[in-house]
């Protein structure tokens, strides 16, 4: 069994381009939600989004290639032998926009090994390639899935690269399920009204001992658990029960050979939407005595939807490293089960182990158990 | 790791099966039957009208897998995880959900599409049905055997996240799409469990194998559990 390291990570959100960029906005408090600049939103239920502003203009094949681009421009070199996951929701959607408005286009990015692949030539990678749709919880199976095969011992080493892009296909589609908040999201808040969407990509390498010491990289952190369940309970809405979440933090912490008790912090979901974050109140009120410090970063980013895994997992690196989590942008006045455990401002943590969970449409749930690394 | 594979549904062209049912099993190109909600189950389904054709085979043949299986009826939800693998998943009912929303500044944009336009729609429906509370995602490949549901959900089964698990192939054309007319279309599951018994079925990770006979098409896969039947897995 090889232990699980987190060689390499970078992140381009409505926060800026970078990791540091990430962490430093969420750290201040600040908020990448912002008016709908791509597309006119007068139809729909709220105006705002947490969109990169550099993929505004159209672009000549997808929005998809600039996104990628801006990720890994300046990035380490990956071993061409290096697996690939990706994680997309819907991929390069402008494409199929454009398509039904009759405008000519390729439709080269829709679907979803074709942004496998697009990535894999992108970065040289010859490995084994998939992408994982898991709905919004699809960036956290992936890493699950990559860090089972490392562990292992089957690879050694593994990119799961989560994205998605703020499209109309999506904003009409979360508006016409009345699912987005008229105004900026307020995770955990007593007044919360709906989710707010956002974009984004994000990796994770992951790496074995081996992988690591060759390559001469040092270890950001470790991912030592992690669980997938699901609901069974209704295709849009999570259970009221928590019942798939808490499957999913029981399995990873069994893995972890841990207890809820030596969790230091939790990236919850927190999408703001009444259903979801009731239904993690719920299940963190099963799995823990009393809940650590929590957090979303929703308010700050978005939903963004397939990457949401890879980008909270960073941050989740970020607050084991700093020892504390960042404020939830957008709560002010926390439901009562929030009280005491999520706040607007950031919280101290003590401890090693942070759990970060993601749900999403069909009722799935995946749980990551990280542990911070010497050098993270 | 040895594995059984307790239960075979289908959904295809030459039409809908199990691996106790006796129907003949043919996964081609062509059109599929009209799919209803009482081929695969007891009660009218209320949702089924309003899948797409992807999750109506997808359903369908998860259906019958569990049925062949005799893991159809359920009390209490089970541990049992659902992997499928596709190329195009729901493309064709994301087209049909745009057209609804890229008229009239998006004012009609229909809610009832919107909610198939995940390929994991299908997966949830099916975990509804039939109480499945295990893994559950969607990997899309275009690898000729379709094989990467099942070879996934296999390493699922090895790693321990689940003893038991649906897996398979759905997909269905799509005339926007570029690709090969010839492709298959429907689907295809299997109920595949660890087995700690010398069975004849192995996967290490890399190789599935059936009585040490490499297996790189699940056609290949499907008539092997014909010919031999379920019960005879061991060895």
């Amino acid at each position: 069994m090889s232990v699980v390291h987190i060689a390499d990570i970078g992140a381009v959100t409505a926060l800026g381009v970078g990791a540091d960029a990430l962490w430093e906005a969420l750290l201040a408090g600040r908020s990448g939600l912002a008016p709908v600049q791509r597309f006119a939103t007068d139809s729909y239920a709220c105006n705002k989004a947490g969109c990169v502003a550099a993929l505004d203009a159209e672009h000549p094949v997808s929005r998809v290639d600039a996104l990628l681009e801006m990720l890994f421009d300046g990035a380490e070199s990956i071993p061409p032998s290096t697996a690939l996951l990706t994680a997309s929701t819907k991929g390069g959607i402008d494409q199929l926009e454009r398509a039904v408005r009759q405008k000519e286009t390729p439709l080269d990015r829709v679907l979803g090994h074709q942004i496998a692949e697009l990535l894999a030539q992108r970065l040289g990678l010859r490995g084994p390639l998939r992408n994982v749709n898991a709905a919004c919880a699809s960036a956290a199976v992936a890493l699950a899935l990559a860090a089972a095969r490392i562990k292992q011992g089957e690879v050694d080493s593994v990119l799961v690269c989560g994205l998605d892009l703020v499209s109309e296909f999506v904003f009409s589609g979360f508006s016409a399920l009345k699912a987005l908040s008229p105004d900026v999201c307020r995770p955990f808040d007593a007044n919360r009204e709906g989710l707010t969407l956002g974009e984004g990509a994000a990796y994770v390498l992951l790496m074995s001992d081996d992988a690591l010491r060759r390559t001469e990289r040092d270890s950001l952190g470790h991912l030592v658990g992690w669980g997938i369940a699901s609901d069974a309970h209704h295709v849009t809405a999570p259970s009221r029960t928590g019942e798939g979440l808490v499957l999913a933090v029981r399995q990873a912490l069994t893995g972890a050979g841990l207890t809820a008790a030596d969790l230091a912090a939790v990236s919850a979901h927190g999408t703001g939407s009444n259903y979801n974050d009731a239904m993690e109140l719920t299940a963190f009120g099963q799995l823990f005595d009393r809940v650590p410090p929590a957090h979303s970063v929703k308010g700050a980013t978005g939903h963004t939807m397939g990457a949401c895994g890879t980008i909270e997992t960073i941050v989740g690196l970020y607050s084991l490293k700093h020892q504390c989590v960042p404020p939830t942008v957008g709560l002010r006045e926390p439901e009562d089960r929030a009280r005491g455990c999520i706040s607007p401002e950031a919280q101290a943590i003590s401890g090693e182990y942070l759990l970060t969970t993601n749900s999403g449409f069909g009722g799935v749930n995946a749980a990551l158990v990280l542990r911070g690394g010497s050098s993270s | 790791m040895r594995f059984e594979i307790q239960g075979l549904g289908w959904v295809t062209p030459g039409g809908i099966g199990h691996s106790r049912s006796g129907a003949a099993f043919e996964f081609a190109s062509g059109t599929l039957p009209r799919l209803r909600s009482k081929m695969f189950l007891d009660a009218v389904h209320p949702r089924y009208g309003r899948f797409d054709l992807y999750a109506k085979a997808g359903f369908g043949a998860v259906a019958m897998a569990l049925r062949s299986a005799g893991l159809e009826q359920w009390k209490q939800k089970r541990p049992i995880g659902l992997v499928v693998g596709t190329q195009r998943g729901c493309f064709e009912n994301d087209v049909a959900y745009f057209q609804t929303a890229a008229t009239e500044g998006g004012a009609l944009a229909s809610p009832n599409l919107f909610a198939y336009t995940l390929p994991t729609s299908m997966l949830g429906e099916a975990s509804i049905q039939f109480g499945l509370t295990g893994p559950s995602f969607v990997v899309d490949s275009t690898e000729p055997g379709l094989l990467d549901g099942i070879r996934t959900a296999l390493d699922v089964l090895r790693w321990g996240l689940c003893e038991t698990t649906v897996a398979g192939w759905c997909d269905v054309n799509s005339a926007l799409l570029p690709g090969d007319p010839g492709d298959p279309c429907g689907a295809v599951f299997a109920v595949l469990s660890r087995s700690a018994e010398k069975t004849a079925w192995q996967w290490d990770g890399s190789q599935l194998m059936n009585q040490d006979a490499s297996v790189t098409d699940i056609r290949q896969l499907v008539q092997a559990v014909l010919e031999n039947g379920t019960a005879g897995d061991r060895v």
